[in-house]
């Protein structure tokens, strides 16, 4: 029988002084075969609202895509880009209806005109929640503590580019499922700066 | 869920035998002790390694260990040799599986005599053993073993056989969750047998840049 492809995974967003930084290791996992050790865990869901994904690689990918399609068309009636918090509700609908049989837990992290930057968690179970700095998968149990103790809201784009690097690295370190690069989304409020998506090798 | 040991990789060269471990002892998914060597020496003439349970490893090598003191004691020059030793784990681990309470470790015994003849042995937790030319446990028998026995010819040279283990290596650090990136090396030939210091292997990451489909 064949193992589940699943996510055990590392993601985190913080919200700096200026916009948001999404990361995730790229690590996906069938068992204890790395299936794919480059992978893409933070999906696009609007210009400027990403989303990290953990859990089923099969269930938050079609979460991903179904909140991306209904948040456009919202998009399109209102005429105006979408708001982090509705791409999160959006999201939400169907962790909550469908809560018995989706494995998937997600990070929204974005900008928009009206809220500025903003970190939505949306834990198994669904449930939404807003904070300033998100960590998920089963990468984050080993960074809780150092995510507490380094976290600074006032962190300008460099410095809390490095905190995302540094934190990832350290998950990877000790997670057998989570590994590879790291991926990271810097999402600036401003909208002469753009979005930008890179990797980088682990610090450690 | 125990401290467990991931895969070993093992190869005959032209003069001695080579084997590599990564130097990670896990406990489930998480990496728990690092830097921890688990490739072990016995005289001047054996290596041994394992996959599988760390506690019922280090139990094996102590009921391992008395048998070689009475070979000591006998005090007569003649010490048991690497196929003494894969005979003698073998009744042991065959034992235990009889008993129903198996020992769950996969060993591979290597072993060089003066002569410079090789020996290189598995060994797993049911009491089946054999001899070959190279071998693995793990997750290696799945990734490593393939591309050996494509490379593999009985008088492969000492390089030869590191580039061959390293290509292996790189493989499993990439595809296997539970290996560690820290690898050790080491070696027995008739001069003895010598353990590296543990070296870090790194993956190509130049794919990294593929494009997802939308």
């Amino acid at each position: 029988m064949a193992e589940p492809v699943k996510l055990g995974t590392t993601i985190m967003s913080v919200k700096y002084a200026g916009g948001v930084i999404l990361g995730a290791d790229t690590r996906t996992s069938a068992g204890s075969y790395v299936a794919n050790r480059v992978s893409y865990k933070i999906s696009k869901l609007s210009d400027r609202i990403y989303c990290c994904r953990s859990g089923s690689a099969a269930d938050t990918r079609f979460l991903a895509d179904v909140t991306k399609t209904n948040l456009s068309m919202h998009s399109s009636i209102i005429e105006e880009p979408p708001l982090v918090r509705t791409a999160a509700r959006l999201m939400r609908h169907y962790t909550y209806a469908y809560r018995e049989h989706l494995s998937a837990g997600l990070i929204v992290a974005g900008v928009d005109e009206i809220e500025g930057p903003k970190v939505f968690q949306l834990p198994s179970g669904g449930s939404a929640i807003e904070i300033p700095v998100a960590i998920g998968g089963s990468g984050s149990t080993f960074i809780t503590a150092f995510v507490d103790a380094n976290y600074r809201p006032d962190m300008n784009k460099a410095e809390a580019l490095q905190f995302v690097i540094r934190a990832i690295s350290h998950a990877m370190d000790r997670d057998g499922s989570s590994g590879g690069i790291i991926r990271t989304v810097v999402i600036p409020e401003s909208e002469d700066e753009e979005v930008a998506e890179e990797w980088h090798k682990t610090v450690l | 869920m125990t401290l467990s040991g991931g895969s070993i990789i093992a190869i005959k060269y032209k003069g001695g035998v080579m084997m590599t471990a990564d130097t990670l002892l896990s406990f489930g998914r998480m990496a728990r002790y690092r830097g921890f060597s688990r490739i072990r020496s016995f005289g001047d003439n054996t290596l041994i390694s394992f996959t599988g349970d760390h506690a019922d490893f280090t139990t094996l090598m102590e009921e391992m260990e008395k048998e070689i003191e009475h070979d000591v004691q006998q005090d007569d020059g003649v010490v048991l040799n690497a196929s003494e030793i894969h005979t003698l784990l073998t009744r042991i681990l065959y034992h235990h599986r009889s008993d129903m309470k198996p020992k769950w470790t996969y060993l591979i015994v290597a072993g060089s005599d003066k002569d410079g003849k090789s020996f290189l042995g598995y060994i797993d937790l049911y009491g089946t053993h054999f001899e070959c030319d190279y071998t693995a446990t793990g997750y290696a028998e799945d990734l490593a073993l393939p591309m050996i026995r494509r490379e593999w010819n009985p008088e492969i040279t000492e390089d030869q056989a590191a580039a061959l283990l390293q290509k292996c290596v790189k493989v499993c650090v990439a595809r296997d969750c539970k290996q560690s990136s820290d690898i050790q090396f080491a070696k027995v030939s008739e001069t003895g047998t010598s353990l590296s210091r543990p070296v870090k292997i790194d993956c190509d990451w130049s794919v990294a840049s593929y494009k997802e489909i939308e």
